[in-house]
Order: structure tokens, then sequence, then C-alpha cells
């Protein structure tokens, strides 16, 4: 209360004070000295919080002070106030107007800011006729106040502004007036009132490049955004545009030095080749930005260049070790510098680059730890070159005994024997040793159970080990986890029914009475199933597991808005990942979709997943509420071909539909019980592949035994020469055996290439083919390579062969 | 507000807060009127509820309320720009660190006192450095000119010459006493180097770093020799040399004249600035080597075998040497045996340092250092291999230069004719220095 009164009492003497010094027609030098201290008390007050508004009328009674540093504060207090207080701004106007007609330049541009921060709509008139005054001021300084001034009255009355010739005067000094501090204003101006895209015409941008080195370093970054939206003409007008500004990439100013790298990607755009050669100029600019200057603005570039690397990972795959990260980076640096390294990953470099995220998985961080190890599994995963040493490397993770990095381990293991099938048995033996119950993360714990539950056949534990945690259903609180039981529970139940039956009846017991609706429906089903038919409910649980040719992830959402962002290069887009309309008041923008840089990057290098066009998960896993529960549609009487569609979370329609009759067709003991004979190779009728996983496998693979040493020459049918004018006849009769092609040319004269592959039907081996065909001849020089072994790959050929001879016979 | 334009909105900053150590107000200036006070409530709870201060980016965005904080530290203060618009975040992080710049050069230290006395100035400077959301200008020493602390004279200030000047990094009517120049010649090393000795990041960042203290608009000229003059021109030199590569200069070097005849011309801005940067990702020789071998031959002790060398010529010098040596938090009773220097033990910072005066090239110095551990501690170790953080090294070596840039001349000419002195040093110095221990050896 004191308190308060005395605030109140202080007020009133602030008050008398100032309306003492009013009264003074021509204060001493002393009485001004003091009355600026008065000033200073008010402004401080305002600054701390108090309300000053009060003294309002007071104030500005003492408008006409001659006193600058005096004047300045009482501005500052007038705008701070003029809102709330607009009928008593009006008293200020006079004052205003004159100084707006003062001597000194400072003061014109002060009054003039002044009046138009006001926002008192009642002013605008006044506004309006002090802006036209200061657009033709003889002074610079005066000129560019106004012409920002012009914007504020923009967002007061754009009616009264639009009435006026102010925008015309402002679109003429934009080209005309000799300060380049004037024109730089109007840019933001018309920017803002016209629309970017409107101000990158020809002439703007042309005058505004030639003047550029005038700018201030601000304003230069105001315009490179403009000249960032020009599309020049050809591509000599895009060199000129360049040559005039590369050395803007110079520029001690990190917003300059991004913004002229903005304007090089877009201008080049349509010009695949130079746009790669831009990125190679550009690189070098970027890190130094990068690694010099300070942390934050370092994270901000950094996050540019990670959106460049992810865009075209070949091009950065020879600055690998620019992304290896220093104890001193920043933990968000570092996470982009992972992922940097993860993408850039290649024939080459994978070696060191793995070993270096070998050394973040023991980080103290155990975010980046734990990234470090997603990384090295991310590698493992897409990489089908040297995966070898990249495995061992990830399961000695396991044997760091740290909670963190076992249980990021676990789900890499998981997603890596699912994708390739051939490391099961070294993961298998890994994970072995694991004990569950020092798992705790509900994504690792189900990742373990699930390893149980599909290799439980190697692991002579595996029952025991789910044991405790069967017997404990209801305590698991993670669902995630609980449906995980199930199924492995199921599973093991058919690999090892004596140990299992007990376990798996109190399971499902108690997941039929689970309160979530997913684990009961995923109970009942497994409980249906077994009571139907124990035969059908081996085939469906047990049966074989197609390998995932691709993981869908986060980057589905990134690519949808990929081109998006990148047209938003340079901005707060870039940081979120996100377009500007997500974040915004903004109206989303269609941007045309640009040539891939990769395509004319990557040469014959292997693609990136990252970038990957299908994500299509074709996993059968039973985890997840959609699939689970259209799994029980299918089982509770649908046609499994039929209104299944459109099921699973990840998986589309036809995939998973299509999925589910390879599973019934397959006998279940195909692939669980290694002692069995090999089945017959039939090969899928629809097989998929995109070309970056075919140039990959291409590459890696041995051709397969009837081709190693030189093409195998099979022969076609005896009316090739005449039906074979030209590569589709082969392609669509090849087709119809099963393979599919991916790339074909040539001319009758010089015969036919083409690339095939084909798929084994129950997913275990890919075919690719090399085919030189002369129709002529009617021979066929074929190299085939496979991932499924000589037997398979012996047996392909066959009916490869036999696809051949049959053709136009 | 509405916003308008069909490609993205314009990229502003909607208003600025300086926040204290408590991340209390001490100041705020809206420009746009889009963003009010409440918003910044926001930003202290979600710094107060990050669980360290490392793991929060200096971009934030704020989904509820659709804004993005973007701030910057200095000491303790927080500088923070809000934006409701897709802004430019390179720009803005650099407009808060120029104006952190431009409050030093003004308040010599920026600290809370310094917002908290001089309110009334840095309202003046915010109107100058920023109108309506848009960064204006931000040169210091001219600012300085026509915005005075005090205001105490009372005659209308000068009008601002430069703010709207064609060189508008130096004013006109400069007058110096002692006409001098000040040229350093700074390059700083940064080096990640593997448990196994591996070298895995090398690189150094150049400077040539001026001071001015002349009169009037003097016309500079500076000669490199011409191994580096080569380089800039792309030409290859012959034999094995260290490129530099990215070099970046100073807005005052006139590059046409670069660009033709290899003349680094200027017209300096006043006091302090970097006239050239660049930087070397050649792999070279790290000038200093630091092998930590940390071996522990019972469970309650720890040893540390530390050799330090210098890999550079004899006649030159390492000095302000200072190795940083993770130690476990909870270690006792030290004994330590250092060649050269002394080694003081930081429990609080889980570290030991080595400091050491100077150090000649071409020789190795070694420290021993034994520690007790607590049994506790000693028994969770077994097993964990968790990772120390790396050896940290900081060192000056005078007199020297990685690039091999020597300056040949300094030429000052101004119509008044006067002479000015040239001061030229050579100073390489440690960046980011690390040397990451092994894990398995404890």
């Amino acid at each position: 209360m004191a308190a308060a009164r005395t605030k109140r009492s202080e007020m009133t003497d602030i008050s008398a004070a100032l309306r003492t010094f009013a009264s003074k027609g021509r204060p001493t030098k002393e009485e001004q000295a003091q009355r600026r201290q008065l000033f200073q008390k008010v402004i401080q007050y305002l600054t701390i919080g108090i309300d000053m508004s009060p003294v309002f009328s007071d104030v500005i009674m003492n408008a006409h002070t001659t006193d600058v540093a005096t004047k300045k504060m009482l501005y500052h207090y007038i705008t701070h106030y003029a809102q709330a207080n607009a009928d008593l701004a009006l008293l200020t106007v006079n004052t205003l107007q004159k100084d707006c007609r003062e001597e000194d330049p400072v003061i014109r541009g002060l009054a003039l800011r002044s009046m138009a921060s006001m926002q008192v709509p009642d002013l605008v008139e006044y506004l309006i006729d002090a802006i036209r005054l200061g657009l033709k001021d003889a002074d610079p300084y005066p000129r560019k106040t106004a012409a920002l001034g012009v914007l504020k009255v923009h967002d007061l009355a754009p009616e009264a502004l639009a009435e006026t010739e102010i925008l015309e005067e402002v679109r003429r000094m934009l080209i005309s007036d000799r300060d380049a501090s004037v024109v730089a204003n109007c840019l933001i101006v018309l920017r803002e009132i016209d629309g970017e895209r409107a101000l990158a015409t020809k002439q703007n941008v042309y005058g505004l490049i030639n003047r550029i080195k005038d700018f201030t370093q601000w304003s230069q970054v105001t315009i490179l955004e403009t000249v960032a939206l020009y599309k020049p003409a050809d591509k000599s007008e895009t060199f000129d545009v360049m040559n005039a500004l590369e050395d803007r990439l110079q520029s001690s100013n990190s917003a300059v030095v991004l913004g002229t790298v903005k304007v090089f990607l877009h201008a080049t755009l349509d010009l695949p080749d130079v746009h790669q050669q831009v990125f190679e100029r550009l690189k070098a600019p970027l890190f130094t930005l990068a690694n010099a200057g300070a942390a934050e603005t370092a994270y901000a570039v950094w996050a540019h260049l990670h959106l460049l690397t992810m865009r075209a990972p070949p091009l950065f795959a020879m600055d690998y070790k620019s992304f290896f990260c220093r104890g001193s980076d920043a933990p968000a640096v570092k996470k982009l510098k992972i992922e940097m390294l993860t993408a850039v990953a290649d024939d080459v470099n994978t070696y060191d680059i793995v070993s270096e995220l070998c050394e973040y998985v023991t980080d103290v961080d155990a975010v980046i730890a734990r990234e470090g190890v997603r990384a090295v599994g991310r590698i493992a995963l897409d990489g089908d070159q040297n995966v070898a040493g990249i495995v061992d490397r990830l399961l000695q993770f396991i044997e760091y005994n740290q909670e963190h990095i076992t249980a990021e381990t676990l789900v890499q293991v998981k997603d890596l024997v699912r994708k390739h099938p051939r490391w099961i048995d070294q993961c298998v033996v890994a994970v072995s040793g694991i004990e569950l119950e020092t798992i705790v993360e509900p994504e690792a714990k189900a990742a373990l159970v699930y390893l149980y539950g599909e290799f439980g056949q190697a692991m002579p534990e595996a029952p025991y080990m789910l044991e405790p945690l069967l017997d404990e259903f209801d305590e698991e609180e993670s669902e995630e986890v609980r449906l995980e039981l199930l199924a492995s529970a199921m599973k093991l139940f058919f690999k090892r029914a004596p140990e299992m039956r007990d376990m798996l009846g109190k399971a499902l017991a108690a997941g039929t009475n689970d309160a979530n609706q997913d684990v009961h429906d995923r109970a009942l089903m497994y409980a249906r199933l077994l009571h139907q038919d124990p035969e059908a409910a081996s085939r469906v649980i047990a049966g074989y597991k197609e390998s995932v040719a691709n993981f869908s992830d986060g980057a589905g959402f990134a690519d949808k808005f990929g081109e998006q962002i990148f047209d938003e290069f340079n901005s707060l887009s870039v940081l979120y990942r996100k377009p500007a309309f997500l974040f915004t008041d903004d109206k989303p923008v269609e941007v045309p979709r640009t040539p891939d840089v990769i395509e004319a990057a990557g040469g014959g290098g292997g693609g990136s997943a990252m970038m990957g066009d299908s994500l299509i998960d074709f996993g059968d896993e039973p985890v997840g509420a959609s699939s689970s529960r259209s799994a029980i549609d299918d089982l509770l009487g649908m046609p499994a071909g039929g209104g299944g569609g459109g099921g699973g979370g990840g998986g589309s329609g036809p995939g998973s539909s299509h999925n589910l009759l390879d599973l019934l067709d397959v006998p279940m003991d195909s692939a669980s019980i290694p002692a069995a004979p090999p089945p017959p190779l039939v090969l899928r009728p629809a097989p998929s592949l995109d070309a970056a996983t075919f140039q990959a496998r291409w590459a890696a693979l041995p051709p397969a035994p009837g081709c190693v040493s030189g093409p195998r020459v099979l022969t076609l049918g005896a009316n090739a020469p005449a039906v074979l004018t030209a590569p589709p006849p082969l392609m669509s009769h090849l087709a119809t055996r099963g393979f599919a092609t991916i790339a074909s040319g040539g001319a009758p004269s010089t015969g036919f290439k083409y690339y095939f592959y084909a798929q084994a039907a129950d997913g275990a081996g890919t075919f690719l083919v090399e085919a030189v065909v002369n129709p002529v001849a009617r021979a066929a020089n074929v190299v085939l390579k496979t991932d499924a072994g000589d037997q398979r790959g012996a047996a392909a050929e066959d009916i490869l062969a036999e696809a051949m001879a049959s053709f136009a016979a | 507000m509405a916003l308008f334009g069909a490609g993205g909105s314009p990229a502003v900053c909607s208003s600025l807060y300086i926040l204290d150590s408590n991340l209390k107000t001490l100041l705020m200036r809206d420009w746009r009127g889009d963003t009010n006070p409440s918003m910044v409530e926001r930003f202290v709870s979600i710094v107060n509820n990050a669980e360290s201060e490392s793991e929060l980016k200096p971009i934030i965005y704020d989904d509820e309320i659709q804004t993005s904080f973007t701030y910057i530290r200095h000491r303790d203060l927080y500088f923070l720009a809000l934006t409701r618009t897709n802004a430019n975040a390179v720009a803005l992080l650099t407009f808060l660190h120029r104006l952190v710049d431009i409050f030093t050069h003004y308040f010599k230290e920026l600290k809370e006192e310094s917002i908290r006395d001089n309110f009334v100035i840095i309202y003046e400077l915010l109107d100058e450095v920023m109108d309506n959301g848009y960064p204006q200008f931000t040169e210091a020493k001219i600012l300085s000119e026509f915005i005075t602390v005090g205001a105490h004279e009372l005659q209308a200030p000068k009008a601002p010459m430069a703010v709207t000047n064609a060189v508008s990094w130096r004013s006109e009517g400069l007058r110096y006493q002692k006409n001098e120049v000040f040229l350093d010649v700074v390059e700083s090393c940064n080096c990640v180097v593997n448990a196994n000795g591996q070298i895995v990041n090398s690189e150094v960042n150049g400077a040539l770093r001026m001071r001015t203290q002349l009169s009037g608009m003097p016309e500079c000229k500076l000669g490199l020799n011409d191994k580096v003059m080569l380089q800039a021109q792309n030409k290859s030199t012959r034999g094995k040399s260290v490129e530099l590569e990215d070099i970046k200069f100073h807005q005052c070097v006139r590059l046409a004249r670069f660009e033709s005849d290899r003349t680094i011309s200027f017209i300096p801005p006043d006091g302090q600035f970097d006239l050239m940067n660049y930087r070397i990702t050649t792999p070279v020789k790290p000038l200093i080597w630091v092998e930590a071998k940390v071996t522990r031959p019972s469970r309650s002790r720890v040893e540390y075998s530390v050799k330090l060398r210098t890999q550079f010529k004899s006649r030159l010098n390492a000095t302000g040497i200072e190795v940083k040596l993770p130690v476990p938090g909870d270690a006792t009773t030290p004994e330590v045996k250092a060649a050269l220097g002394s080694v003081t033990y930081a429990p609080e910072q889980e570290a030991m340092l080595w400091k050491i005066k100077t150090v000649p090239g071409e020789k190795v110095v070694e420290m021993r250092a034994k520690f007790s551990l607590p049994s506790v501690s000693a028994l969770e170790d077994d097993g964990p291999r968790q990772k120390k953080p790396p050896v940290m090294v900081k060192f000056e070596v005078p007199y020297f230069t990685v690039s091999g840039v020597q300056v040949r001349f300094l030429k000052v000419i101004e119509k008044s004719g006067y002479q000015a002195l040239p001061w030229v040093r050579y100073i390489t110095k440690a960046g980011t220095y690390e040397f990451r221990l092994d894990h398995q050896s404890s």
C-alpha cells in the first residue's frame, strides 16, 4: 500500500514538474538539463512497466522543446501511449508538423518516424502530408524514413493511401533515387504492398544488381531476396546474374552470403548441369560460415547445408569429413551432422563414416549416442556395399552394456533383419545374450520380443526369456509391447509348442481381457484362429516373411514439401523443415516440380533411400492398430484378395492384399525349418524394384553360375527377326513370365539392350538381368545376377531361357 | 495485420526483447504490433522447462501462438526477437549479434546494469538500427557519431553523414595526433584427433585483423607474398603448398581492383575490423600433439601419463599452453608430477588443467598424475564404457603462420600527406583443439 501511495504521489510530482517546465517560454540551460532528467525518469518508469499514461497531457505540453535529447524521449513516450490516448495525441500534430520542416534533417526524420509510428487513424491525413513532404526532402535521411512511413500508412489505412499518388512516387523512387538507403526502403515497402514476386522484374532486378555495392549489407539481403525470385530468360542471362553477384559470396555478413546462395541455386534450377557446378561453387563459403562465427548463426547455416545435402547426397560425398562432429558443437548441430553423414555414405567413404559414428556412440550425451547408433543402423540398412563390417560394428554396441545404447541398437537390429535376412544368424547370436528385464524402453523391448518370436527356433532360451513378461502380461504398461508379446508368443508356439502352450494360453486369456482395444482384438483374433483351424493359424502366423524392401520413415513429409522448403531457402522454413504456410498465416503456394538434382548428380552412383520414391512397407508384421484390425477382418470371412485393401498403416492397398495371398499360398515350413528341401522357384507375377536399387545391386552382385565366364547365349523363337523390330514386344512377352523391364534401348541394326528384373514369389531372391539381343541372329547374350544363391540363380536362368525360346516361336 | 505478396510473407522482426538472467524483461521495442509481452512469457517457460540450455535451439517455434523466438545470449543477457512471418533466420541472428556489438561498443562491458542505466540511449539506437522490423544501419562506429551517451551537449548532433554516404563504413573529418595501423595475421587452428592418433578433422581459419587510427580518408594498399596472391588467382603454385580457400574481404576492399591487378586497396573503417578472412582445409601437421594414457592399476586408482610434443621449428615458441584433461568428478587426492608448468585439479569442471607458459619447438614435455577414486564409482566403472570428454588444448605460437601468409608492404596514402606507422604481427593459436581419449582404456 505504502509503495502504491508513494508511486501515486511521485506521479503527481512528475506531473507538476512537467507543467512547470511547459510554462517556461525560454528555459535556461540549467532548466533544460533538469527537464531532460525528468524525461529520463519518465522513460525509465515506462520501461520497467509502470503505466505513465496519466501524465500524457503534461508531457505533450512540453512538445515545443528545442532540446534534441528531450525531444527524442518525448517522441518515444508519445509513440508508446498514442494508441491508448488517440484524442490527446492529436494535440501533438502541430509540433510534429513543425518538426517535419526543421532545418536539421535528423529532426525531420525523427518527427516523421514518430508520427508514422503512432498508429492513430485520425492522424492519417496529417501523416500523408508529412510523408509527401518527406519523400521530396533534399536530404536522404528523411526520405528513407518517409519511405518506410508509407508502409505504416498502408497498415493503418490502405484505402487512404491508395487514393494518393504516393505509391506511384515510391515506385518511381525505387528506380531513380540517388541514395541507396532510400531505394532499399522503397524496395521493402513495395515488396510488402505489391508482393515480392511482382517486384522481381527485369528492370528492377538489373537496376538493383548494378548498384548492389552501394547498399548496406541489410539492404543487400533484401535485394538478393528479390533477385532470387527473378527467372532469367536463358542460360547466358543466368550467368550474367551470377557473375554480377559472385563477389557477394565473400561478404562478411552471413545473411548476404546465404542470400546469394539462394540466388545461385534458384537461377540454375532449370539447368541441371550448371546447378551441379553451382553446388560445388557454394560449398566453400557455406562451410566457412558454418565453421566460423557465432554458434547460433552456425546452427542456422548447418540447417541450410543439411537441406542441400539431403537434396543431393552424392554431391557432398567427398565432403563427409566436414560433417564430423566436434566436442564443442551444440547438440542440435551434432544431430544435423550425423544425419548428413548418414545421407552421404557411399561405397568409398562408408568405412570412415561408420568409424566416426562409432565414436559418437560413447558420447556422454545420450541423445547423441543414440543418434550415432541409429546412423550406423541406417547405413547398414541402406547400404549394399561392405555391409558386413557395419553390421559387426552395430552388434558390438550391445557389448557396451549401456541401457540407452542397447535399446537403440535393438531397434536397428530389428529393422536390419527385416530388410536383410542374410544377417539373421549373426544378429540372433548377438542379441541372445541380452537380458530382457534390463530393457525398459517400450520400442526396444518390443524389438527384442519380436526377435524372440521370429527367431525363437535359434534361441534356446527364448521361451524362458518371454515367460516372466507373459506371466505378468497385465503389468506391462506399453501396448506396443503387449501387442508384440502376443504376436511373439503365437509365433514361438508354432516353433516350440510344448514349451509355449501354457504361456500362450495365459497370455491370450490376459489379452482378451485387455482394456486396450487393439490388444483385445489381437488376442481374440489369435484365439479364434487357433480354435477354428490350427493349420491355417500356423500358415498365417508363422509363414514365410518377405523381406522389406524399403522402410517408410519421416522422410516422406520432408519429401512432400521438399521443393517448397527449397523454394523458401534462407528462411525459417529450412530450420523447421516445414513450408511457411504451416507456421504462418501465408497461403500455400504451388511450387512447380523441378528436375531432380539426384538424377543429374548421381551419375552411376546409387541413389539414396532418403529421397527414395516408393516408400511402401510390405511388411506383414502384426504391429499397429489398423493392420491388426484389417487382419481380423480378413480372417473373419472376407475374401482375401478383396475388401481388405487400404488396410495397413504404411502399406498401400494392393501391397497388403497381394501380400496376404502370398502368405496363404506358401507352405509354412518353407522357411522356418532350415532342413526342408528348397521349393521350386516361382517368380512373382508383378515384381517391383526402383531404378536406384537396381543400379546399386547390379554393381554389388556377382554374375550367376551360367554367366560367370561371360554372357550366357540364349536362343529366341524362329520369328524373332520379324517380330522384334523395336524393344517392346520382348518386354511384354517377358513380363508374362515374371521378368519386368527397368530399361531398354538400341536399334534393329545394332541390336537391343535390356535390363530386366524378377523376384521370387516367396520373397527369397531378386534376379537382375542384362540382355543384349540380336534379333537377326535370334541370340540373346544374357548376364544374370542374384542375391538368392547359385541354385536359385540357375533356376532363374532356366526360366529366362525358356521365356526367350518361347518368344515369337 | 494483413500480409501481402504471392511469394510468401516479407521477412521482418516484429519486436525485440532484452531479458536479464532471470528471464525478466529489461527492455522491449515493438515494431509491427503483432506481438505482445504475454508471448515472451511463453518463451520464458520454454527456456525454464528445458532440461539443459544446450538442448535449446537458437530458434524456437511456438505452435500455439504461431510465433518464432530467435535469441542469442550475451553473458547473462538474452536478446530475443519475435517474428510471426517466415523470416530470414540467418539475417535475424546476425542482426542480434550486431546489436550486441553495437551495445558493447557503446557501453564497453555489456551487462544487465548497462541496459538498466542506458534505457534512453538504447531506445535511440534501436530506432536507428531497425525501422518497421527491417534492419537499417548497424555500423557502431558511425552510429556513435550522432547518438552519444548522455547527450549532454545542447547543440544539435551532427548529421549522420555516413549513414547515407557512399563510403558507409567511414565518416569524414577524423583526426588523430599519431597515425597508426595495426595489422595482425591471426590463424586459428581447429583439430580433432582420434584416440588411435588419426587426425579426424583439421582446419585453419585465418584473418587479417586490422586496427586503424588514421586521419582523413586514407587510401591503403596491402601487399602479400606472391604465393598467396597466386592462390587468390586460383593459379596453382609449384611444390607442396598450403592452399588458402574461400577468401573473404571486408566490404571496404575494392574487389574489382583485386580481380584486375591483384592489389588489395581500400579506404579502411576507423577502429578494428577484419580485412580478410580465409580458410585452410589441406591437412597440416598439428603444431602440438598430446598423447594421454589413462590407466587403472587398481579399482580405486586412476593414473594419467601425458606427453605433449611441439611439432614446429625449435626457434619458435608456443605460449599460454593449457591442457584440459577430463578426470572423474569424484576423484580425490591428486598426486602430480609435471616436467614443466603447473597442474591444478578442478573437480567442478571434472578436469585437471595443465598450464605451461612457454615451450620451444621440437620438444616433448611430460606430466604424470594419480588420483584416488571412491570404491563405489570404481565398482560401477567396470561395465560401462562411457566416453570421457576429449582433451582440450589451448596455445599460441607467435611470429608464425600455418599458411605462410606474409605482409610485404602496407602503404597508407592520404591527401594531407602524413606518414602512418604500420605494425604487423603474426600469431597462430588453437581454436577447437581436441584429442579424443580411448574409451576402452579404463
